[in-house]
């Protein structure tokens, strides 16, 4: 019967219309599962190319997600092309507390400060695991904020995500994922618009700036080393009242360890042995108002990192009073205070020190390398260890290894900034000045065209005196163009 | 493992491939099959409690099985109609006792308990706040106690032979799709349906996805959304004077809807894929003209469980007008308390058997001309929503606090709960839209689903690739949101 009603004389009776329907039918009654399936397929197909467009596009990236990308990037770039001798991993403390281009021109390497917003142990570590994949660092540094509920944190789904999202190596990421996300926040690890879809009603703002801007494009171009210095004065008088009047933020009698961080402690330490890495803890310093029983805090923390046998630089520990001021501390009163600038260069230095003198590891020198001047060339702290080429234009040499009485000098050097001419005087290594040691000096110099000499005083860059060598620095007017430093006196 | 979670759509995924390539062909195995995928989906939830639906099954199965053979023993011939025997009610009531004593103990041991320490605290007993006990509410008790109750009743009654097969019998109180919160369905219509063998349907596996799609953008688009600022509201009745509480009290009246009827969609589209037909809970019941009407169209198997198994016990409308009355209000109060376990949903059950029996049965609202349906529809709505005030409110005093809040009129803080303008006005389009689709759907839904699935090529497609769409980029999900289906806690 069914094949009479098919034959072609009732094709012509029923009219094309019906014949289509019932073709159609006929179809679908032969590979029922696979016409399912491949219509399933396609519109999953659909759905998942216009999410991946619209990330993509980056059109539900939150900004910060573009600042952590550069510090991945990044890392990436440098890991690659230069290799990393010395790797930092914490969170936003380690990325304002330490100027990595200052730590490198101290100590002649390469260093890296691969830091995130938020990051505790366990994202410490998985970030380790992806770093480790595009080069073996000597020393791998812990900055210990990212252990325990100190910031009263199980990470916020956003920062974890945002974290996730840094790491490039997809192996890696693919395996951390059950450690880090529960199920339901799989796909949204992997994509911005997953995340951030309530952007369309709630954040348009967002939406419209990552139009315009297209951060996606945005790839690192030159060496950029991780860190996020706070290029701000400290505490001001006003903050510190606050200080006495509630408090300190912290208390390490109340804070405690999370869960994990034993397990993860080892897993790190484990990865730096399997690895042949220096293992090393640092714990920077919060303003001494900020945090109270910091002893009590530190037993804890002592609880899980002396079983690694790793050392640890305790900043906080060794509270030196006479140098951390309050120029060193951001000027809020929040948890999770940062050094600035001031402090960062200080501890930047300090930290160099106990690389250098106390770990004493058998570090890469690279100072040996043009390659590595050519790109550290004219970088912060590039100058307090290095002198300036004779080509430069902007920061002048004016003179070398010159004996002036008892007092024998590395270099002298001008830096010729907008408003002023920043002189150096960089006393050789091992010269024994303390910081009460006044320094007047009798430079000869041009200003307009006419030659002076005249007398100037000369201040110490305490911030350094840990490393290499002494300085002396002094601003000049930018007229004043100095030529020579004729004779150097010293008073205790 | 919530219908609108990532872990739902994986589960579903691979359990469907299974099923379909590896399980299908043999009928104990396909059946074995689903009663391990059901009991992994509801473990998911607790373990532990996986325990407490598989003793329910056990009585229930046990139970049965009883009073059959009790039951052939009195009326042995065989195509006699099986009458209940009277030695047979002992098991039932065993088996009554059983999943009442469960729910009893689960759902209602803090509630009677509290109950009774502020009575007693009234005459100077007790004293102070009552401490609550520690009993974690399994999830769905109350739906799989009813299923299975209503399974040993009508075995009891003879209308079905008891089920043989453990499995099959397990399979259909845990079966996953509807386990958590319902349909509840009759062993008359579900258990036939694991002894038949599945062949695969192409039109039931593209409808099935079809209701769980649309079931989803419900859910996700619309009720979630919602929520947002019920929760809001609701969070923060002291500044929610006026408008805003209304509003709330409206909206949450279409998010109930929305919410429910959603998950009722998935479970039978979810069915329906695996090649079970599952009952259907709602027929547009905000366009009923009269309570009864309502009720006849909200929850449908819930009120069809009552109506057969307590109504009709109780002696339904056939011992006269006033004792219908009470018969009514006595079975609405059972299911506000079914509901929940406090005396809000007692009230609120109440005040809709009130609604039933003063405006339906004593002034018999019944409209012809399409005027009047309109005001009928709206005047049932508004009281429907107005007993949600009792629904929605923690407590007594939070659901009269927000309709005092009702009387006071203030436009201020519309857009202070949670959604802003935009939101609400897209929450608002999507209502009228879906109440327009409704509307078309009730008069010409048979057609137009004819018509949609067979003929009209580009808006069906349209259609599946707007759902998935619209649920990734204009649906609530991911973090901070609660997303579990109001109706999980029951």
């Amino acid at each position: 019967m069914k094949q009479q009603r098919y034959s072609k004389n009732n094709l012509k009776v029923e009219g094309s219309k019906n014949v289509k329907e019932k073709e159609e039918i006929t179809k679908e009654k032969r590979h029922p599962k696979l016409q399912l399936f491949v219509k399933v397929l396609l519109i999953l197909t659909i759905t998942t190319c216009s999410i991946i467009y619209t990330d993509r596009e980056g059109i539900f990236a939150p900004t910060l997600t573009y600042q952590q990308r550069h510090v991945a990037d990044s890392y990436k770039l440098y890991a690659e092309k230069e290799g990393i001798d010395l790797l930092i991993l914490g969170n936003s403390i380690s990325g304002a507390g330490i100027n990595c281009h200052m730590l490198s021109n101290a100590l002649g390497i390469n260093n890296f400060c691969f830091h995130s917003s938020g990051s505790d142990l366990k994202d410490t570590y998985f970030t380790l695991k992806d770093a480790l994949c595009y080069c073996t660092p000597k020393i791998v540094v812990i900055e210990t904020f990212t252990i325990g509920d100190v910031m009263s944190r199980s990470m916020p789904g956003t920062l974890k995500t945002k974290n996730f999202r840094l790491r490039s190596n997809i192996k890696e990421k693919l395996l951390s994922m059950p450690f880090i996300f529960s199920v339901e926040e799989y796909a949204g690890a992997w994509s911005t618009t997953i995340k951030n879809h309530d952007f369309i009603f709630r954040d348009t703002l967002q939406m419209t700036t990552n139009k315009l801007t297209k951060h996606a494009d945005k790839k690192p171009k030159d060496y950029f080393l991780g860190d996020s210095n706070i290029n701000k004065p400290g505490i001001t008088d006003s903050t510190d009242a606050i200080y006495e009047e509630k408090g300190p933020l912290i208390d390490g009698e109340k804070s405690n360890l999370q869960d994990f961080d034993k397990e993860y402690i080892n897993k790190i330490d484990n990865l730096c042995k399997e690895k042949n890495i220096k293992l090393v803890f640092l714990t920077l310093p919060f303003y001494h108002k900020h945090i109270k029983n910091s002893k009590e805090w530190d037993k804890k923390l002592s609880s899980i990192i002396t079983p690694t046998k790793a050392p640890w630089i305790n900043f906080q520990e060794k509270y030196d009073s006479t140098h951390y001021t309050k120029d060193f501390f951001e000027n809020a009163y929040i948890v999770n205070q940062h050094l600035v600038y001031r402090g960062a260069t200080y501890i930047t230095h300090q930290f160099a020190s106990y690389i250098r003198d106390t770990l004493q590891l058998d570090l890469p020198d690279r100072t040996k390398e043009k390659h590595w001047h050519d790109y550290m060339y004219g970088t912060e702290g590039y100058f307090y260890n290095f002198s300036p080429r004779e080509k430069d234009t902007a920061n002048i040499n004016l003179c070398d290894h010159k004996k002036i009485g008892n007092l024998e000098i590395n270099n002298v050097f001008y830096s010729k900034q907008e408003n002023s001419n920043n002189v150096f005087i960089k006393f050789e290594k091992g010269t024994n000045l303390n910081n009460r040691f006044k320094l007047k000096t009798l430079v000869k110099g041009v200003v307009k065209g006419k030659e002076i000499t005249t007398v100037i005083e000369f201040q110490k860059l305490i911030d350094f005196e840990c490393i290499n060598y002494p300085i002396y620095w002094i601003g000049l007017i930018k007229d004043f163009e100095p030529k020579e430093i004729v004779a150097i006196e010293g008073q205790n | 493992m919530l219908f609108n979670t990532f872990s739902f759509a994986l589960f579903l995924l691979i359990s469907y491939c299974l099923y379909v390539f590896a399980f299908s062909k043999n009928l104990k195995l396909r059946n074995l099959f689903l009663l391990t995928a059901s009991y992994f989906f509801y473990s998911c939830w607790n373990f532990k409690l996986l325990f407490v639906i598989i003793g329910v099954s056990l009585v229930d199965y046990l139970m049965g099985l009883k009073i059959q053979k009790e039951n052939k023993q009195t009326s042995p011939v065989e195509g006699e109609n099986i009458k209940p025997a009277k030695s047979s009610k002992k098991f039932l009531l065993i088996a009554i006792a059983v999943n009442m004593g469960v729910l009893a103990y689960f759902k209602y041991s803090n509630f009677f308990l509290e109950s009774l320490w502020n009575l007693l605290g009234l005459i100077g007993i007790t004293q102070g706040e009552y401490s609550p006990l520690n009993i974690i509410l399994p999830v769905g008790i109350s739906f799989y106690c009813f299923q299975g109750l209503s399974y040993v009743i009508d075995v009891y009654k003879g209308k079905i032979p008891a089920s043989n097969n453990p499995i099959t019998f397990f399979t259909f109180i845990a079966f996953f799709p509807q386990l958590v919160a319902g349909p509840i369905e009759r062993a008359g219509n579900l258990l036939p349906q694991f002894d038949k063998s599945f062949s695969f349907n192409y039109d039931d596996a593209r409808k099935g996805m079809f209701l769980i799609g649309v079931g989803l953008v419900k859910k996700m688009l619309i009720a979630d959304r919602i929520a947002v600022y019920v929760d809001g509201v609701f969070g923060n009745l002291d500044n929610a004077v006026g408008y805003p509480s209304l509003l709330a009290l409206i909206l949450f009246a279409f998010q109930l809807y929305l919410d429910f009827s959603a998950y009722s969609q998935i479970a039978i589209g979810t069915a329906k894929m695996f090649g079970f037909t599952l009952s259907d809970n709602f027929r547009m019941p905000y366009l009923s003209v009269s309570f009864k009407d309502f009720w006849s169209r909200w929850h449908i198997t819930l009120t069809n469980w009552f109506r057969d198994y307590l109504y009709f016990t109780l002696g339904g409308n056939r011992k006269g007008k006033y004792r219908t009355y009470i018969n009514v209000l006595i079975i609405f109060a059972v299911s506000g308390l079914w509901h929940g376990a406090s005396w809000n949903f007692f009230i609120w059950g109440v005040l809709n058997g009130l609604y039933l029996t003063v405006f339906d049965k004593a002034f018999h609202l019944e409209p012809k001309k399409w005027f009047s349906k309109i005001l009928c529809c709206l005047f049932v709505f508004f009281g429907w929503t107005f007993s949600l005030a009792f629904f929605r409110g923690a407590t007594f005093s939070d659901a009269i606090h927000v309709l005092k809040n009702i009387g006071l009129s203030s436009m201020d803080k519309i857009y202070e709960f949670g959604l802003n303008s935009m939101e609400l006005k897209f929450a608002f389009y999507l209502i009228a839209g879906l109440m327009f689709i409704e509307l078309i759907l009730k008069n010409y839904g048979e057609k137009i689903s004819n018509f949609f699935f067979n003929k009209f090529f580009i808006l069906r497609w349209a259609v599946y690739i707007a759902i998935p769409l619209s649920l990734v980029y204009l649906g609530i999900y991911g973090e901070g949101n609660d997303n579990t289906f109001i109706y999980f806690q029951f």
